[in-house]
């Protein structure tokens, strides 16, 4: 098993050496960052855009300036930033634990809810359950994030406006100022939580449900699960361990390949209601052409798959013995 | 001006002369003392020194104008006054050499009692000025170059600037006037300007508010200066809390999580606030406005007799119907390239030279007396040949300016021209001007330097003449107006100047840019302000309003 982790992390580090590459280069060509810089008015001298194109290396050209980098990187520097007062490593931490919040609760609460609803659609197939769920799914798989993020904000809003008090908010992830007392605070962040988690819950949940579904009903199908009916074992026991456990799979799956652009920034939803997590940072960046930024992004999300995709590896040992046999 | 729904205060708004005029619009009412306001930006501070490159951007302006003494300041009229809260007297004294006196009054002091005095014009001067310091990474540099001396009294609180060479537009300078004493602990003038007064909040206020905290992209906390030598200000805390979509912000202030927004009015935002209720809404112009620029040398725009059709061709009142006049009642449009309506100083120089009147058989007349033909439709060049495509370089990220770009396009279909789009996105914009990769620049210019502004497009070999355009009267012209010091004679010169650039058909004014400010109908004296400074000129005004 330590060998094939090994094994997976070099191969991660070429492609992540590769990839930061090629997402440099691109972002590099991708427009001038001092863009906005030149087109002031009235025109910025001339002595001061050479400065910060010094500053910013866009002197030099684009393979000296990754290496730059990427020399900068191996010693905890990620660059300077178009940002002059933006230190990017400095930046990124807080971010990350913003968008830690953000999507921990929304994606315990969404694989909950596919397990449970996939799970009924598939024995119930082909039933009213099965027809509810599904179709509730399908709506949800339909509705743009960004429209369902807005309207969900428009209710909060009507919400607070029927019951005379601000429960539900609207940006941030705490009101400004933030209530000083430990209740109060608790309080005043779980109703900025919950806006944002039901559109992240409601857009996870819908898909992944549709796996589960999908994953249940070929289990049932399986010959190991007639072999159970036959010998006469209950129905909570066929499902619970014959049918349910090796239907896990598919869905670790999903969720694990999910999760690495979740923790990267559920960048429709922090975008609505404004939270300053990972995806912000990485609009943020792009709209600066700022590449140095870009990268840290980038370098976060790579170990973010890389992490997820071992913890995956490790998931499917635990939950489907062949596995654990296969390695033994 | 208060409504139970936004949209009646709306409707009570012109665009132009009469919001400039009414007296409720820039008149402040009365304001109880105390109280907190929380105002949405898009953006936070990219670096705290407001005259430096990085610094100098609207939204920052904006934050920090409460910070600083200003000499000047710009009414909602567009008019500029000297600030008489800082300044006992600023005028010029002497005119061959140019000699400006500013005296500073007696009171004004910096929040930690350190007297406002030359010293802080000394330096404020010199970061500025190249050549005292040339590794100063100043937004602005024109003027200050110009200063030969400064001098002063004892108390300090004389300031006598000599100039080398005349500078009419001498009341733009100093905007922000930095703290020496503060700038001195950071070391020479280039680090404490680059990075002592630009890396580090500032902890000393010339201004009506102070910063209390500040918390990376989140909010900016202001309390009021407790040495502020002006009137008293009402509020005791002002936030600036960082939300980066106006949409957004409107949606926060509907639940009450912020209590004003202040921005660009488009489409889109103006219909969001007249859902609203609770809410005062003012929309008023700025003093940027869009145009059309047309280059001016080159195969075929170079004729400037083809030049001069299209730009009778194109229809200002039409477009500003079909644009801002969709939101903004009764929007007005340009009739100048110098002033924007409302300025006491603007003539109709497009009716005078026929720019912008959409006067389709002017410009064919003018066309066919060029040699000129229209065939099926099609206009031929005077040699016979089909006239080449024209290409519109736009901003494709400012809807109005693709839309004006289509309107333009649709209306110089009718002398037959065909116009193709290009509309490039922020990375291709400015490079594919730059490059003169255009026929038609559809761009917009800020007039808070008067004619200086018009100078930097087209004065020959200017930054931004991206046109080739060269004109000795126009050169000339900008050469009297920078040495006038006579206001009605400027007002004259630059009128000259304007109805000169509308005759060579190398610019079609349009409308200005608007900007709104809606906020919670408990507080009052929030104005839009048509300076690049923004809003908080008139900070110390803000307060919740007075019980009847």
């Amino acid at each position: 098993m330590l060998a094939l982790i090994g094994q997976r992390l070099v191969n991660s580090l070429a492609i992540l050496l590769v990839s930061t590459f090629v997402v440099f280069t691109l972002v590099a060509l991708a427009g001038d960052p001092l863009g906005e810089l030149r087109d002031r008015q009235p025109p910025v001298p001339d002595n001061v855009i050479a400065a910060e194109e010094a500053r910013l290396g866009l002197d030099q050209p684009i393979p000296l300036r990754y290496v730059t980098w990427l020399t900068g990187v191996v010693q905890g520097d990620f660059g300077p930033s178009v940002k002059p007062n933006q230190n990017i490593g400095a930046e990124l931490a807080p971010r990350v634990g913003v968008t830690l919040r953000l999507v921990t609760t929304a994606i315990v609460i969404a694989t909950l809810l596919a397990l449970i609803a996939g799970t009924v659609a598939a024995l119930y197939r082909n039933r009213i359950a099965d027809h509810l769920i599904s179709t509730s799914a399908f709506i949800l798989i339909a509705l743009p994030s960004f429209w369902l993020a807005v309207l969900l904000k428009q209710g909060g809003i009507a919400l607070n406006k029927a019951a005379n008090a601000r429960i539900l908010f609207t940006i941030g992830d705490v009101s400004v100022p933030a209530p000083k007392d430990f209740l109060p605070l608790m309080l005043d962040m779980a109703g900025h939580l919950i806006l944002p988690t039901i559109v992240l819950t409601m857009i996870h949940f819908a898909s992944w449900s549709r796996y589960q579904r999908t994953a249940v009903v070929e289990s049932l199908s399986s010959d190991h699960v007639r072999f159970a009916v036959l010998r006469g074992l209950s129905r909570n026991r066929i499902v619970g361990a014959h049918v349910m456990r090796p239907a896990l799979i598919p869905i670790v799956t999903v969720v694990a390949l999910d999760l690495p652009a979740l923790l990267s920034g559920a960048v429709i939803t922090e975008t609505v209601f404004q939270w300053r997590g990972m995806g912000g940072f990485l609009l943020e960046s792009i709209a600066n052409r700022d590449a140095n930024a870009v990268m840290a992004w980038l370098l976060v999300a790579a170990a973010a798959v890389v992490f997820f995709n071992l913890l995956a590896d490790i998931v499917y040992a635990i939950v489907d013995p062949r596995v654990r046999y296969g390695q033994a | 001006m208060s409504s139970a729904r936004s949209s009646c205060s709306l409707a009570v708004l012109t665009f132009a002369l009469a919001a400039f005029a009414a007296p409720a619009f820039a008149q402040p009412v009365a304001v109880s003392d105390g109280g907190e306001l929380i105002l949405a930006s898009t953006n936070s501070p990219p670096n705290w020194n407001p005259v430096s490159a990085t610094g100098d951007i609207t939204t920052n302006r904006q934050q920090q104008w409460p910070l600083y003494p200003h000499p000047f300041l710009t009414g909602t009229d567009a008019s500029v006054t000297m600030n008489s809260q800082f300044l006992v007297s600023a005028e010029v004294v002497s005119t061959e050499p140019m000699v400006v006196e500013y005296v500073i009054r007696d009171e004004a002091v910096w929040s930690d009692g350190t007297p406002i005095t030359v010293k802080d014009f000394e330096y404020t001067q010199q970061v500025q000025d190249p050549r005292a310091c040339a590794d100063c990474t100043a937004a602005f540099t024109q003027g200050y170059s110009l200063v030969s001396s400064i001098k002063s009294n004892d108390s300090g609180k004389l300031v006598r600037i000599t100039f080398e060479a005349p500078f009419a537009p001498w009341k733009t300078l100093f905007p922000f006037i930095l703290p020496a004493h503060v700038a001195e602990t950071y070391g020479d003038l280039a680090t404490s300007f680059n990075v002592g007064l630009s890396e580090n909040v500032p902890t000393v206020s010339g201004g009506p508010y102070m910063v209390e905290s500040y918390e990376e992209g989140v909010v900016m906390n202001l309390v009021k200066n407790p040495a502020w030598y002006g009137n008293p200000a009402h509020l005791d805390t002002i936030r600036f809390r960082y939300i980066a979509s106006v949409g957004e912000q409107i949606t926060a202030l509907e639940n009450g999580e912020i209590n004003a927004v202040y921005g660009g009015a488009t489409l889109d935002t103006v219909e969001q606030v007249n859902q609203m209720f609770g809410n005062s809404v003012e929309i008023g112009p700025t003093l940027t406005y869009y145009h059309f620029s047309l280059k001016a040398n080159g195969d075929v725009m170079g004729d400037a007799a083809l030049r001069q059709a299209m730009t009778k061709a194109l229809d200002i009142a039409d477009m500003t119907n079909r644009t801002v006049g969709q939101y903004v009642e009764g929007a007005v449009p340009m009739t100048s390239a110098a002033y924007i309506p409302g300025q006491a100083e603007l003539e109709d120089n497009t009716g005078a030279t026929g720019v912008g009147t959409g006067d389709i058989e002017g410009a064919l007349a003018l066309l066919e007396g060029a040699g000129y033909t229209v065939v099926d439709g099609k206009l031929n060049g005077p040699g016979g040949n089909p006239l080449r495509d024209i290409e519109i370089l736009t901003y494709s990220t400012d809807p109005i300016r693709v839309q004006l770009a289509e309107l333009a396009q649709a209306q110089l279909a009718k002398i037959g021209i065909t116009a193709t789009i290009d509309a490039a996105d922020r990375s291709r914009y400015t490079p594919e001007a730059q490059a003169g990769n255009f026929d038609i620049y559809t761009t917009a210019t800020a007039l808070d330097l008067g004619a200086l502004s018009l100078a930097q497009w087209y004065q020959t070999d200017a930054a931004r003449n991206y046109f080739g355009y060269s004109s000795a009267e126009v050169d000339s012209l900008v050469e009297q107006i920078s040495v006038t010091l006579d206001e009605a004679e400027t007002a004259r010169l630059t009128n000259e100047l304007d109805r000169a650039l509308l005759a060579d058909g190398v610019v079609v004014p349009l409308f200005p840019i608007t900007n709104m400010a809606v906020y919670s109908d408990s507080y009052a004296n929030i104005f839009v302000n048509p300076s690049k400074y923004g809003t908080t000129m008139n900070v110390e005004e803000w307060g919740l309003k007075a019980a009847n």
